[in-house]
């Protein structure tokens, strides 16, 4: 009986740290990961507006390194530096949903805790690691990191 | 006569600058934010990189969302959202296509806050639906933020719950979203 009840007991705190760790599993740490691809945000765009379904499959959910030029540079609602890199040329359009999805660039929002030290400037080339997510608006990678240019 | 067509070209002339001028604000980093509440725990997500148009003057309003883009606070719900509900690597994108009834009421002259109903389709897993939203836009300066709050349920849009946690989950998902426009430049 003693026996039955400690392997119980060892069973029961197995169990729950076990569930415990699967529930609170760490989110992906895209910082710390190579990347899957490297490329420059031009030929990335150019993959996007010739067969979006092809290239969404190849970079979804893979980290990617992308170099280009800084377009322009904004923070979002939850206060995260968002660097947007030139890509292609944007295409006219009537229709205001094709209008909104042939902007034409990378958009690279940054990690939380990114160092308000290094935000590059409007012109600057630089390169930049993140998880893409797909393209919407723009090709759109989260969670990104600055890669230094001598790595 | 030829003054006619002279003051008939100055007024086509007029209103072709009249449309020109900005009718229409952007975001690439709109905010939506959904929550699902059970009694066990709630689940919650925001994505931050939404894009949207608005045409101030004829109150359509558009909204592309990558599904990837949704960030949780548990990692778990993240990967079964994805893979199980919304079937991200098939349905990667949900998009909202609509009009801001009430946008007449809108005065971009002076600051405000306007009561408004937004009105569309959105779809989402391979599905489209009628949606409707009561909302508010706010005029701020320069911008102009629009915010609405609605609820969809699960099954509407074919996603599945796994039988082993059918009962415990909640087939309402209330959504929060919240545009901060800038004027959308000329090209």
């Amino acid at each position: 009986m003693k026996y039955f009840l400690i392997i119980l007991l060892v069973f029961v705190i197995g169990g729950t740290s076990v569930l415990y760790y699967i529930f609170n599993k760490p989110h992906r740490n895209v910082s710390a990961e190579k990347p899957s691809y490297c490329c420059d945000a031009k030929s990335l765009c150019c993959e996007f507006q010739k067969n979006e379904t092809t290239a969404t499959e190849k970079y979804l959910n893979k980290v990617i390194q992308v170099n280009g030029i800084v377009e322009s540079i904004e923070k979002n609602q939850k206060g995260c530096l968002v660097v947007v890199l030139s890509g292609g040329k944007s295409a006219e359009s009537s229709d205001l949903m094709a209008e909104l999805e042939s902007s034409g660039t990378v958009s690279c929002t940054f990690v939380e805790k990114h160092e308000n030290n290094s935000v590059p400037e409007k012109g600057d080339q630089i390169t930049v690691k993140g998880l893409c997510t797909g393209k919407a608006m723009d090709v759109v990678l989260i969670e990104c990191t600055f890669v230094k240019n001598s790595e | 006569m030829r003054i006619r067509i002279a003051s008939l070209v100055l007024f086509l002339g007029f209103c072709a600058i009249s449309v020109s001028a900005q009718d229409k604000y952007f975001t690439r980093n709109g905010h939506i934010y959904f929550i699902s509440r059970m009694d066990f725990i709630d689940l919650d997500a925001n994505n931050y990189q939404v894009g949207s148009i608005l045409n101030i003057q004829t109150g359509e309003m558009v909204v592309t969302v990558l599904n990837k883009s949704f960030q949780f606070k548990y990692a778990l719900a993240e990967e079964h959202f994805n893979e199980n509900y919304m079937e991200t690597h098939k349905y990667p994108k949900s998009s909202f296509k609509g009009f801001v009834k009430e946008i007449e009421n809108v005065d971009l002259s002076k600051n405000g806050e306007y009561e408004v109903t937004v009105r569309g389709d959105l779809s989402m897993h391979g599905i489209t639906k009628a949606v409707s939203a009561k909302g508010k836009i706010t005029k701020d300066g320069q911008g102009i933020t629009a915010k609405a709050s609605f609820s969809i349920l699960l099954k509407d849009y074919k996603m599945k719950i796994p039988s082993i946690v059918a009962d415990k989950v909640n087939e309402l998902i209330e959504i929060e979203v919240i545009f901060e426009y800038k004027p959308l430049p000329e090209k």
